[in-house]
C-alpha cells in the first residue's frame, strides 16, 4: 500500500489546519455566536424604551436621531447596525462606531465591548455626569461602574442596573424594567 | 545542586534534539509551502443568513430565549445512557493526586493499582494488568492506547494537571461510538479551553516520594478571537521500597513541554490545535533470562521513552441542524528497555457529522483512518517479527439518537464498523434507551456487542518467559528448558456482550446519586496453556535447549456482573461529600481439549470503595480528605488495604496557593498489583507527604 504518500498527505492535512490557524487578514469575528450577538442587539434596543434621558438643547444632532455608540468593534454592534432602520423614542436610531471622545458625548447610548475593559475607568470618567447610558458584555460591568451589564446565565441572557451610576448620569430607569433585572447596585 | 544542574542540562539538551526531530523540519515545509492556506482565513467573513427579528420582542420574551450551539446539545451526565463519571478540576486539586493515574482511582468500576513507582495496572470492569487491553484512553481525542501489548504506558501520559477541564469515564463498551478495544470502558481526559487559561502560573514542591516537582504555564490572547498557551512540567520521582523495606530502583523523572492554541474566526468555526513532547526515565528491576548459567540476572536499569504528539481540530456549524468536526494527529513514540525498543508513529485522521435529518431524528455519522508505523528491535526475551510493520485501521459509525417522546424517552441505536490488519472486519453495533421520567430522575439500559482487536504482540511475536535450568524440576532433560509464549496468526479478537442498566437521581439541590448494574458476556478471551510434555528442542539460539510452547488462543470465556455506585452530598454550605462503592464478581472458565477448567481471576478485587470529603474552612483554608478501601487480590497474595490521603490548601491571597498533602498516611507501605508478565520486581506504596506553592500572576 502506498503508505508513504498516505502519510504525506496526512502531515500536508496537518500542516494545512494548523496553517489556517493565523488570521492575517484580520477579520473579525465574534465573541457569541450570532445568536447570542442578535440576541443583545435586541436586548439594548429594548432598553432605550425604558431609560428616560432629560429634555436637552444642548445637541441638534441627538434631538433627530437616537445614537447608539460602539466602542471597541465586536459582532454586537454588526447585529445593531443591521437594524439602523429602527426608531427608538420617536427618533431614527443611529450606530456609531466611536472612534475619539468627542463623539462620545453625542450618544444617548454607548455600548462598550469586552475588549476595552483596559481602558473602562477612562472612558466612563470621560463621559461622567453626561446622560449617557453604558452598555456592555463583559464580565462585573455594572461593579466598575457601568449602568446596564449583560450576562448569559445558562444559555439565557440577564442583566444586571447600576441605579447609582445611572443616577449619576442624569438618567431614570423605569421600575419595570429593574424589576426585571437580576441585580441592582445601589 | 549538582545533579539539579544536569538534569537541567539534560531538559535543554532534550528540547535541542527534538528540534531537529525530521518531522519538525518536515512540518515547517510544509507550513511555508501553504501559506495560502491563511488566505482561507481571509474567505471567513461568512455570515449567518438567518433573518429572524428579536427586536419585535419585548424583554420578558427576550429572557426566554436560549442560546444554543445549532445542534450540538451539551448533553449532562444525567442525559447520558451509559456508566458515567466525570473528574472534575476541582477533584483533581483537591485530591492531592500528582499524576492523571492517581485520580482515577475515585472512579467506582475502575481497578487503579499501583504496580511500583512510575507503572500502573488500570482497568474498568475486571481484566487488569499493567497491559490492560479493554480500556480505550484517549486525551482530547489522541488515543493513549498502545497496540503493541495493547494498554496504555501510564508514566508517559502526563500534562499540566492544573490545565486538565476534566475526566470523563464510561465504565462499559463505548465501541460504537469510539471503536474496537473500547470494551469495558473508554477514559476522555479534556484539557481547557486556552480562553479559560490566560494568565501564568508556576507551581512548584517537594517531599518524601515526590523528590520534586515545577510546572509552568503562560497563556494569553493572540490577535481578536484566538488564545494560546504553553506549558513545561518537570518531575522527580522517588524510588518506593520492596517487601523487605529495602530501597527499590523504581525512581523516574519527566520532563514534558507542550502548547495549545484555539481560535474562534467566526461563530459557526472554531480551530484547535496542539503539541506535547516528552521525556521520561523510568527505574525499575527487571529479570532477563539467559540460556547460560547462571540462566537469569536481575538487575536495575532505566526504561527511557520520549516522544512528540501534534493535533488539531476543526468544529463547523453548518446550520442549526447539522455540524461536522474534523480532526488530524501525528503521534510519534519511542520505549527503550532492555527487552524491547519500538518507535512508533500514528496517523490519524477522523471525521464526523453530526444533523437532523428529520423531526425526532438526530444522526451522526463518522469516518476514520489510522496509520500505524511501527519499528521494534527485539531481544531475547521478546522477539517480533515482522520486525517493522504498517498497519491501517479504517472504521465508520453511525448512531441514531431517536426521540419517541420529547423529553421523556428517547432510543438510540449505533454501530461501528472497522477494518484491521489483524483480524479484518469488526462490527459493533449497540442499542440504548434513556427514560427520564421528570427533571430528577433518570433511568437507561443498554446492549451492546463489543471487541477487542488483536496486539502485535500476540500476533507477531514469541516471548521467552523464563528458562528453566537443567536438572531443576520440572525440566528433566539435561539441557536448559525455555517456557516461551508464541503468537498465533489465527488470534482472534475477543468478544463482549455486555447488558447494562443505571438509575440517577437529583434528590435535592444538595444530594445526587447515581448507580449502574451490568452483566458481561465474554466470548473468544485469550488463553494460555502451558503444556511440558509438548516440549521440543531448538538449537538456535545456541546452546541448545528445550522449549516448552504456550499457544495464545482464544480459549477462555465467561462472565461478570457488578455494581457502581456513586453519590455528590452538601449537607453543608461549605463541606461536600463524595461517596462511590463498586462491586464486581468474575467467572471465567478455559476449555483446554474437551474440558473446561476454572480460571483464577486474579486481577480484581470484588470490593471496592472511596469516600472523598472537601471542607472549605474560614481564613481560606481548605481540608480535603480521602479514604480508600481496597479488596484483596488472592491469587497474588496482594491484602486488601485500606488507604487516607489528606490535604490541607490555604489561599492566602487571591494569586497564592499553598497546600501540604499526606499520601497513604496510617500505613508505612502496602502492595497493590503484581504483574506477571515480563517479570518487574514489584514495590509498595508508601506514606508520603509533599508541600506545593502555586502562584498565579
Amino acid at each position: 500500500m502506498a503508505y508513504r504518500a498516505i502519510k504525506y498527505i496526512f502531515l500536508f492535512i496537518l500542516s494545512l489546519m494548523i496553517s489556517v490557524l493565523i488570521p492575517i487578514s484580520g477579520s473579525y469575528g465574534s465573541e457569541a455566536s450570532t445568536m447570542e450577538s442578535k440576541l443583545k442587539a435586541a436586548f439594548i434596543y429594548n432598553f432605550a424604551k425604558f431609560v428616560e434621558w432629560p429634555a436637552s438643547t444642548d445637541n441638534a444632532a441627538t434631538n433627530q436621531l437616537f445614537v447608539i455608540g460602539i466602542l471597541g468593534y465586536n459582532q454586537v454592534a454588526k447585529e445593531l447596525m443591521a437594524i439602523e432602520d429602527k426608531t427608538v423614542k420617536g427618533k431614527k436610531l443611529s450606530v456609531k462606531t466611536l472612534s475619539n471622545t468627542k463623539q462620545m458625548r453625542d450618544c444617548h447610548v454607548i455600548f462598550i465591548s469586552a475588549s476595552e475593559q483596559n481602558n473602562l475607568t477612562g472612558i466612563l470618567t470621560t463621559i461622567k455626569h453626561k446622560e449617557i447610558l453604558t452598555i456592555s458584555d463583559m464580565i462585573n460591568f455594572t461593579e466598575k461602574g457601568g449602568i446596564i451589564g449583560l450576562v448569559k446565565v445558562e444559555n439565557k441572557i440577564r442583566f444586571d442596573i447600576n441605579l447609582k451610576a445611572a443616577e449619576e448620569s442624569g438618567l431614570k430607569i423605569r421600575s419595570d424594567l429593574l424589576s426585571l433585572a437580576r441585580e441592582i447596585n445601589h | 545542586m549538582e545533579k539539579a544542574y544536569f538534569r537541567f542540562r539534560k531538559m535543554i539538551n532534550y528540547a535541542n534534539r527534538s528540534l531537529n526531530h525530521k518531522f519538525i523540519q518536515v512540518l515547517l515545509c510544509f507550513y511555508l509551502a501553504f501559506l495560502p492556506g491563511t488566505i482561507l482565513a481571509g474567505i471567513y467573513d461568512a455570515d449567518s443568513k438567518s433573518s429572524t427579528d428579536l427586536t419585535e420582542l419585548n424583554i420578558r420574551d427576550l429572557m426566554e430565549i436560549e442560546i444554543t450551539t445549532g445542534s450540538r446539545k451539551s448533553q449532562t451526565i444525567a442525559n447520558t445512557a451509559a456508566a458515567a463519571f466525570v473528574i472534575t478540576q476541582e477533584d483533581i486539586r483537591r485530591s492531592g493526586v500528582t499524576s492523571i493515574a492517581e485520580a482515577l482511582r475515585m472512579v467506582p468500576g475502575l481497578q487503579v493499582a499501583k504496580i511500583d513507582a512510575n507503572k500502573w495496572a488500570i482497568s474498568s470492569r475486571g481484566f487488569n494488568s499493567r497491559y490492560s487491553n479493554k480500556l480505550l484512553v484517549l486525551m482530547d481525542g489522541r488515543t493513549l492506547y498502545s497496540p503493541l501489548f495493547s494498554g496504555v504506558f501510564w508514566d508517559i501520559q502526563d500534562t499540566l494537571l492544573e490545565d486538565i477541564d476534566r475526566i470523563e469515564v464510561i465504565r462499559g463498551p463505548g465501541a460504537a461510538l469510539w471503536g474496537a478495544n473500547a470494551v469495558n470502558g473508554v477514559i476522555n481526559i479534556i484539557t481547557k479551553n486556552t480562553k479559560d487559561t490566560t494568565g501564568s502560573l508556576i507551581s512548584t514542591g517537594a517531599g518524601k516520594e515526590e523528590r520534586g516537582f515545577i510546572n509552568f504555564r503562560s497563556g494569553d490572547t493572540l490577535g481578536k478571537n484566538a488564545h494560546y498557551r504553553i506549558f513545561g512540567k518537570y518531575s522527580d520521582r522517588d524510588e518506593s521500597k520492596f517487601v523487605s523495606g529495602h530501597d527499590a530502583a523504581d525512581d523516574w523523572d519527566t520532563c514534558t513541554l507542550g502548547f495549545r492554541t484555539d481560535w474562534n474566526p467566526t461563530a459557526a468555526d472554531s480551530f484547535m490545535f496542539e503539541g506535547n513532547s516528552y521525556r521520561v526515565d523510568a527505574g525499575q528491576t527487571i529479570t532477563i533470562e539467559s540460556l547460560t548459567a547462571p540462566y537469569s540476572n536481575t538487575f536495575n536499569e532505566v526504561a527511557k521513552s520520549d516522544g512528540v504528539n501534534f493535533l488539531s481540530r476543526w468544529n463547523r456549524t453548518l446550520s442549526n441542524k447539522s455540524d461536522i468536526k474534523l480532526q488530524i494527529y501525528y503521534d510519534r513514540t519511542r520505549q527503550q528497555q532492555p527487552v524491547l525498543n519500538i518507535t512508533r508513529d500514528t496517523y490519524d485522521l477522523d471525521f464526523q457529522h453530526r444533523f437532523i435529518p428529520w423531526e425526532k431524528h438526530e444522526i451522526i455519522w463518522g469516518l476514520g483512518y489510522r496509520i500505524i508505523d511501527d519499528d521494534i528491535e527485539s531481544s531475547f526475551m521478546i522477539s517480533v517479527d515482522p520486525a517493522s510493520r504498517t498497519d491501517d485501521l479504517l472504521s465508520v459509525f453511525i448512531q441514531d439518537n431517536i426521540t419517541i417522546v420529547q423529553d421523556y424517552l428517547r432510543l438510540t441505536l449505533g454501530t461501528k464498523f472497522e477494518h484491521n490488519d489483524y483480524s479484518g472486519f469488526e462490527f459493533q453495533p449497540n442499542i440504548r434507551a434513556l427514560w427520564t421520567p421528570d427533571k430528577q430522575n433518570s433511568i437507561w439500559a443498554s446492549f451492546s456487542k463489543a471487541v477487542r482487536t488483536p496486539s502485535r504482540v500476540e500476533h507477531d511475536s514469541r516471548t521467552n518467559l523464563n528458562v528453566i535450568p537443567p536438572g531443576v524440576f520440572p525440566n528433566t532433560s539435561g539441557l536448559p528448558m525455555i517456557v516461551s509464549t508464541f503468537s498465533n496468526d489465527d488470534f482472534k479478537s475477543e468478544t463482549l456482550y455486555a447488558y447494562e442498566i443505571g438509575y440517577r437521581n437529583q434528590i435535592s439541590e444538595t444530594l445526587s446519586m447515581d448507580i449502574a448494574a451490568f452483566y458481561n458476556k465474554y466470548e473468544n478471551l485469550r488463553s494460555s496453556d502451558l503444556d511440558y510434555t509438548s516440549a521440543y528442542s531448538e538449537d538456535s539460539p545456541l546452546p541448545p535447549h528445550m522449549v516448552v510452547p504456550i499457544i495464545l488462543r482464544n480459549e477462555t470465556q465467561g462472565h461478570t456482573y457488578g455494581i457502581e455506585a456513586s453519590a455528590e452530598w452538601k449537607p453543608l454550605l461549605w463541606w461536600k461529600i463524595k461517596p462511590a462503592y463498586s462491586f464486581l464478581h468474575m467467572n471465567l472458565t478455559e476449555s483446554i481439549g474437551s474440558s473446561t477448567v476454572e480460571t483464577l481471576e486474579t486481577s480484581a478485587p470484588k470490593h471496592q470503595f472511596s469516600f472523598r470529603s472537601y471542607m472549605n474552612l474560614p481564613m481560606d483554608l481548605e481540608l480535603d480528605l480521602w479514604l480508600r478501601y481496597v479488596d484483596d487480590l488472592r491469587t497474588f497474595n496482594i491484602d486488601s488495604y485500606c488507604m487516607i490521603d489528606a490535604r490541607l490548601g490555604w489561599k492566602p491571597t487571591n494569586n497564592l496557593e499553598l497546600s501540604i498533602a499526606g499520601q497513604n498516611i496510617f500505613d508505612s507501605q502496602h502492595a497493590e498489583f503484581k504483574e506477571d508478565f515480563m517479570d518487574f520486581a514489584t514495590t509498595e506504596v508508601e506514606r508520603t507527604f509533599y508541600l506545593k506553592i502555586t502562584w498565579f500572576f
